[in-house]
């Protein structure tokens, strides 16, 4: 059963997909969201308090969301983190390089709840 | 017919008209003159065409400029501000859509289940709909770049061409894609893999 106070951290450098983002979760009953604006800011939030659940953006800089999810699965602290990327990125090359890089799922902008739900579901099991 | 063709088709016209004026007396110099004279002309038109292409590519990008809000006061000198102030219009109005939905959705919890049920659900499609801020956006950077990069090769043409400078090609080094290589943005939904084409990827191994 997935526990929907668990802590969840949100990364995209556009402030207003942060707030879509957040304002999806909580449709789906996920309201421990914490937010960051780039990979450093990611990193240095996963570095202060546990998470549960990273969902990143790709495009960002300075550090890119693939950079954070290469950095994440090269630190034994965080290997086994879930992470999530949600990107407008769709070209197969792209998904086949998160994937190799460890992503857990990828969501193709625009999405939806439903999308978003099913992801979650597919990584924590049904809720 | 391509301008190769045109040129070869010129050439020979004109080669026969100055064999039957010079007959005999035709030498090497007449045909690398002829040659000469022809190359120049093709030149001069190829130079022409460019400069159209670069003029119109500065018109496309007034007319880009023209419509944007809040921006009749000044010259926007750069494209990429023109994009900004454009990005910037449709942050701000999704910003003010979400406040309203937020707004909504506090009140809400305050009424019935089955019209709350019915009312959260479209404000989830208002969130949703609110996508198209962070797509249009890179659709637009798209663009821009793209146009500005078709300006810089059309003026680095120009200036060859008017003996300006010299372009150096260097043979493109075989590296790994770097992220920057692999950033594309949104595609056309006809030319890119849908959520179920990526989901089958990752099914896959």
């Amino acid at each position: 059963m997935v526990d929907k106070n668990m802590p969840i951290l949100i990364v995209d450098d556009y402030k207003t997909m942060l707030r879509i983002i957040r304002n999806l979760l909580a449709q789906l009953g996920f309201t421990n969201v914490d937010e960051a604006t780039d990979g450093t800011m990611a990193f240095a939030k996963l570095e202060q308090k546990p998470y549960n659940l990273v969902i990143s953006d790709w495009n960002m800089e300075p550090m890119s969301g693939l950079e954070l999810l290469k950095k994440i699965r090269a630190d034994t602290r965080f290997s086994q983190l879930p992470f999530i990327m949600i990107t407008a990125e769709t070209k197969v090359d792209n998904v086949v390089i998160a994937k190799q890089a460890g992503v857990n799922n990828y969501i193709v902008k625009p999405f939806n709840a439903q999308t978003l739900k099913s992801k979650l579901a597919a990584v924590f099991g049904n809720f | 017919m391509s301008i190769s063709h045109k040129l070869a088709r010129q050439f020979v016209e004109k080669f026969e008209l100055i064999k039957n004026e010079k007959g005999s007396d035709l030498s090497i110099g007449d045909i690398d003159g002829l040659f000469k004279h022809l190359k120049g002309e093709h030149e001069e038109k190829l130079f022409e065409g460019i400069h159209n292409i670069a003029g119109k590519l500065s018109s496309i990008k007034i007319e880009v400029a023209d419509p944007l809000p809040n921006m009749s006061e000044g010259i926007i000198p750069d494209t990429n501000m023109e994009l900004d102030a454009v990005v910037k219009a449709a942050e701000d109005a999704t910003n003010t859509i979400l406040d309203s939905a937020e707004k909504i959705q506090n009140i809400v919890t305050n009424l019935d289940e089955d019209k709350s049920t019915i009312i959260l659900e479209e404000i989830t499609k208002i969130f949703e709909a609110c996508n198209f801020q962070d797509i249009s956006g890179q659709r637009i950077n798209n663009v821009v770049n793209t146009l500005m990069e078709i300006e810089t090769s059309v003026n680095e043409l120009l200036a060859e061409l008017e003996g300006k400078v010299t372009i150096e090609t260097k043979a493109k080094e075989v590296k790994a894609p770097s992220d920057d290589d692999l950033m594309n943005g949104p595609q056309l939904e006809e030319n890119t893999p849908s959520q179920d084409d990526i989901d089958k990827l990752f099914a896959g191994s």
